[in-house]
């Protein structure tokens, strides 16, 4: 058994709204970090099933995050994987059943092999096997809805442009576009899209930081 | 008195990079005659809206990010000539446009503008429009008849389509056209890319002025070949294969006009070696198994990413001993 | 500045605990640049001797760098070729006068290459004179061969060290050819042609005193070879003693038998021998080629150690005003601010540029001109973008410090980038940029 030093913390509003903003904004999990690409290169391509994808893996994410910051240092590390893996895959059975049943049964089926694939998303292994074991629960639970807030955010913009681009719709409304490009719903499309945001985010960080800069030097 | 500092050498080579793609543009001019003997003016204004468009996009790129626009250097306008002289003569003026506002704005710019771009933007340009527009693609007229195409764009629909020798390729069977024909480029394809022997012509100059590298062209040229040799898609022995593969479709002009692009290529031999055996390959299996017809341009993406790789690995090879010495000694 | 890298050991001589770093060189690469001539009308013309300027700047700086002081107070007469500073230490190499004349001051300035430097004033009386008879050479051993090359301070002007310390360094080493470099492969640059064309037999004789000294295989001597000067040289030495270079800079000269390594010693410090053996004169001036294009009458001119460059810029009359002065040839030499600089041997050539040919500068295009170019197959270009990334860690792989500072590599490039620069601040660092960096940074 590996014991794992949890972080300090200092229970102030402070430090939860830095978690949140870092994971969310500063070093988002998708555009600055890079996990959890596959899903929407893949399934982002009409608004519904980013929020749908959103949705489940938030779902999935806050309970095994919850779960790993209260009992993830008690197990051992190679009994982790499996436990989250596992339980993600039962609640995600549930999201499926509910889809598919009482929302809708043509999203279900379009969004295909994706929806179970979120249960081993890298982004849930990633934050709930890594940063949830050796942080406190309350820093774990930010850190898990800014990591959905800020995955659906990426997914719910490309998806939507995406929509827009190749089917002249957002949310199943037609909206009349006099050109249609339905190549957009291609991966490359989402790759474009991804790395142009990715690029504006370090942009606005830039400016932010020669801001800061100017004013430091202004006050010192 | 007081004299200016500089540092060594002062003796420069009056070569300039503008001067490549001086080069480049000249040899232009041969295609383009040779197109607008087939088909008329339409194809020259093709070319010359793809040049306008990416000339003044990469001003306003500049201007965009603040930065004194570099027109003079003159990659923008050949980036332009290129995806202009790779579409159809019978697509419609906007086409090469999007191709250059596409090559200019999400391949060029952002990674810095001149010298700095990863891709090859008028094969990412040509790309783009590829996918977004299949339809305008590769279809194209018969150059046997000898007549003008027509100016506007409406009239397009009454001109008599043929398969081009890719398209044959590709469904197999026998090529209906001869070397000659294939040499002299009397067969349907895009504006600048089926007068092979001016072509070829045109390579060797920019062999001779050296802005395009023997490494490349000839390692890449002999893949396809071989592969073309090893596995032919038509009845028509190997000559006959050989032929229609290297002269069909924009597999020579990429390999002479895009994948010498200084920039996006590696600059060891090695290096340059490897990238130009890679790209053939890629070429060949973007022909075999591809979505299109043709696919240098997707092909010469994929390999445009590998090249700084490449050029690392190859020096490394090369001085493999030497780094080993120095690092015993040190 | 590569020229001039001081030799790093004050070493004795005989104990033969000398830098081992130049034991003999790769052999050519057939890489490199053709390069435009422009010696012309310099190298056709004969040596001109310097009108006596009135005052000399000699610094007084040994040839193994070590500094020395005034054995003359001022005010004292000494005569040319008399000794006018001593080192420190007791078997040091002295410091000659390159004049007679009067000391009138001591001063320090800072130059170029030598940095800063204490000098000697001397108002100048006259320049040249006779030295004593001929004496045999033949009955010199070895070791007092180097000893004399030694004590009379020889500098190479290849690379402004000690010949002494070079030609002891090349003795452990077997089968090597030694060859003196008369090919002036830089544009302008004529110096050793004009004195191979004056004293042939001279310089012979000083590499074969050069030769004997340090056990070489054999000697030659390199130079660029047009019909008119082979027959012209070939009258006064052996057709087999000259080998040619070639045609592209920078290219080493190279000799077709198997095996021998080649060392390679400046004509005037061969010539400077000679006549330290016959005539027991220790070497009081040289030869420098002044060109470019605001000069009125390029020439060569014999011009005696310590004269200002100012003076010889004068002598040669300016055409124009000059935008650059570069010590130097034009491939490596270095831009000065202001002419008040001695001349030091080293010197081979004074340029007063009008104008220099400079390329507006882009970006880096990537068109692989320099890597095809460089003669120690290096990634120019690859060094420079690390170091502008600030990616110092990763810049040893790339062996910059085998780099020699051609400056093909700048030469080539179609965006006018100072890629050699670059190169050199790689290599000169030794990897040690991090400190470099954190000493200018304000944050």
């Amino acid at each position: 058994m590996s014991k794992v030093e949890k972080q300090p913390f200092s229970k102030t509003m402070t430090e939860i709204k830095n978690v949140f903003l870092d994971t969310f904004l500063t070093k988002n999990i998708v555009l600055v970090q890079a996990i959890g690409i596959t899903p929407i290169l893949a399934a982002g391509v009409t608004l519904q099933k980013g929020v749908v994808l959103t949705l489940c893996t938030a779902a999935v994410l806050l309970p095994a995050s919850l779960f790993m910051s209260l009992f993830g240092d008690k197990l051992p590390t190679w009994v982790r994987a499996p436990i989250y893996s596992v339980g993600a895959a039962l609640i995600l059975l549930g999201a499926a059943v509910l889809l598919d049943r009482s929302v809708s049964n043509e999203l279900y089926a379009s969004l295909y092999v994706f929806l179970p694939l979120t249960a081993v998303n890298t982004l849930v292994s990633y934050r709930a096997g890594g940063f949830s074991v050796s942080h406190v629960p309350v820093v774990a639970l930010t850190d898990a809805i800014a990591s959905s807030l800020g995955f659906g955010l990426v997914i719910c913009v490309v998806s939507a442009l995406r929509e827009m681009a190749s089917f002249g719709t957002l949310w199943g409304e037609t909206l009349n576009f006099a050109i249609v490009l339905p190549e957009a719903a291609l991966p490359y499309a989402a790759f474009l899209l991804l790395g142009f945001m990715a690029a504006f985010l370090q942009w606005i960080q830039s400016v932010i930081a020669r801001r800061e800069n100017a004013s430091v030097r202004l006050n010192g | 008195m007081n004299f200016k500092m500089a540092h060594a050498p002062h003796l420069r080579c009056s070569e300039r990079g503008s001067q490549m793609c001086a080069d480049l543009l000249i040899v232009f001019a041969p295609l383009c005659v040779i197109s607008a003997i087939y088909y008329g003016v339409r194809p020259v204004l093709l070319v010359l809206t793809g040049l306008l468009s990416a000339v003044l996009f990469e001003t306003f790129g500049y201007l965009l990010m603040r930065r004194k626009p570099k027109i003079s250097d003159g990659s923008a306008a050949v980036t332009g000539v290129l995806i202009g002289s790779l579409v159809s003569p019978l697509s419609p003026y906007w086409l090469p446009v999007a191709g250059a506002a596409f090559a200019i704005f999400a391949v060029k710019m952002p990674m810095g503008g001149s010298g700095r771009n990863l891709f090859n933007p008028a094969a990412a340009g040509l790309a783009a429009v590829t996918l977004c527009f299949p339809g305008f693609f590769f279809t194209y007229p018969d150059p046997g008849l000898g007549i003008p195409l027509p100016l506007s764009s409406r009239a397009l629909s009454e001109v008599i389509t043929l398969s081009s020798p890719a398209a044959q390729l590709a469904s197999g069977g026998q090529t209906l056209y001869s070397p000659t024909m294939l040499l002299l480029g009397n067969f349907p394809g895009p504006i600048g890319a089926t007068a092979i022997a001016i072509l070829l012509a045109c390579g060797l100059f920019l062999l001779v002025r050296r802005t395009i590298t023997p490494y490349i062209i000839f390692p890449y040229l002999a893949t396809c070949a071989l592969l073309a040799a090893l596995f032919p898609r038509v009845s028509g022995g190997l000559t006959g294969s050989v032929m229609a593969e290297l002269c069909s479709g924009y597999l020579l002009f990429c390999g002479i006009f895009m994948l010498n692009d200084p920039v996006t290529a590696p600059r060891h031999w090695l290096g340059r070696t490897a990238f130009g055996v890679l790209a053939g390959l890629f070429v060949m299996l973007m022909r075999y198994f591809g979505r299109f017809e043709e696919g240098a341009c997707f092909a010469i993406l994929l390999v445009n990413a590998f090249a700084t790789t490449l050029d690392r690995l190859g020096w490394y090879a090369v001085n493999l001993k030497r780094i080993k010495r120095r690092r015993h000694s040190a | 500045m590569s020229k001039f890298t001081k030799s790093d050991g004050q070493s004795s001589l005989i104990g033969g605990k000398l830098p081992h770093h130049r034991r003999g060189e790769q052999p050519p690469l057939k890489r490199g640049v053709l390069l435009p001539f422009l010696k012309e009308p310099a190298a056709s013309r004969q040596i001109a001797n310097i009108t006596p300027p009135s005052q000399i700047v000699m610094p007084l700086l040994s040839g193994d760098g070590s500094s020395c002081h005034l054995v003359a107070g001022n005010y004292d007469t000494v005569l040319i070729g008399s000794i006018l500073g001593l080192p420190e230490q007791k078997d040091g190499c002295p410091v000659y006068a390159p004049v007679s004349g009067v000391i009138s001051s001591q001063c320090s300035i800072m130059h170029p290459l030598l940095g800063d430097v204490a000098c000697a004033v001397i108002d100048c009386m006259a320049t040249g004179g006779e030295f004593g008879r001929k004496k045999p050479v033949d009955s010199l051993t070895s070791e007092a061969i180097l000893e004399l090359a030694f004590k009379k301070g020889i500098i190479d002007e290849l690379d402004g060290q000690l010949l002494a310390s070079k030609l002891a360094s090349w003795r452990k080493g077997k089968h090597i050819m030694l060859i003196a470099d008369g090919t002036e492969q830089e544009p302008y640059g004529s110096a050793s042609w004009s004195v191979l064309n004056e004293s042939a037999e001279q310089v012979r004789d000083g590499l074969a005193l050069a030769a004997r000294a340090m056990g070489a295989a054999g000697y030659h001597i390199a130079v660029k070879l047009s019909k008119k000067r082979h027959q012209k040289l070939s009258t006064m030495l052996n057709k087999d003693e000259l080998i040619s270079v070639h045609r592209k800079y920078p290219s080493k000269p190279a000799v077709h038998t198997s095996g021998a390594a080649i060392c390679r010693i400046g004509v005037q410090s061969c010539l400077a021998l000679y006549r330290a053996a016959a005539f027991d004169q220790p070497p009081c001036d040289c030869v420098v080629t002044v060109s470019g294009d605001a000069v009125a009458n390029p020439q060569n001119v014999r011009v005696p150690f310590g004269t200002m460059v100012e003076d010889v810029l004068r002598f040669c009359g300016l055409a124009q005003d000059p935008e650059y002065v570069i010590l130097g040839d034009a491939m490596t030499g270095i831009t000065v601010q202001h002419t008040d600089i001695p001349v030091v041997p080293g010197i081979t050539c004074i340029l007063a540029l009008k104008t220099r040919t400079q390329v507006p500068t882009h970006a880096c295009i990537g068109c692989g001109r320099c890597v095809s170019a460089c003669h120690k197959n290096l990634l120019p270009f690859e060094i420079m973008r690390r170091l502008d990334n600030m990616q110092y860690e990763r810049l040893a792989p790339l062996l910059p410090e085998e780099c020699d500072g051609c400056g093909v590599c700048s030469h080539v490039c179609p965006s006018g980038l100072d890629v050699t620069a670059k190169v050199l601040e790689a290599r000169d660092a030794h990897g040690n940029i991090f400190v470099k960096w954190g000493d200018g940074d304000e944050f």
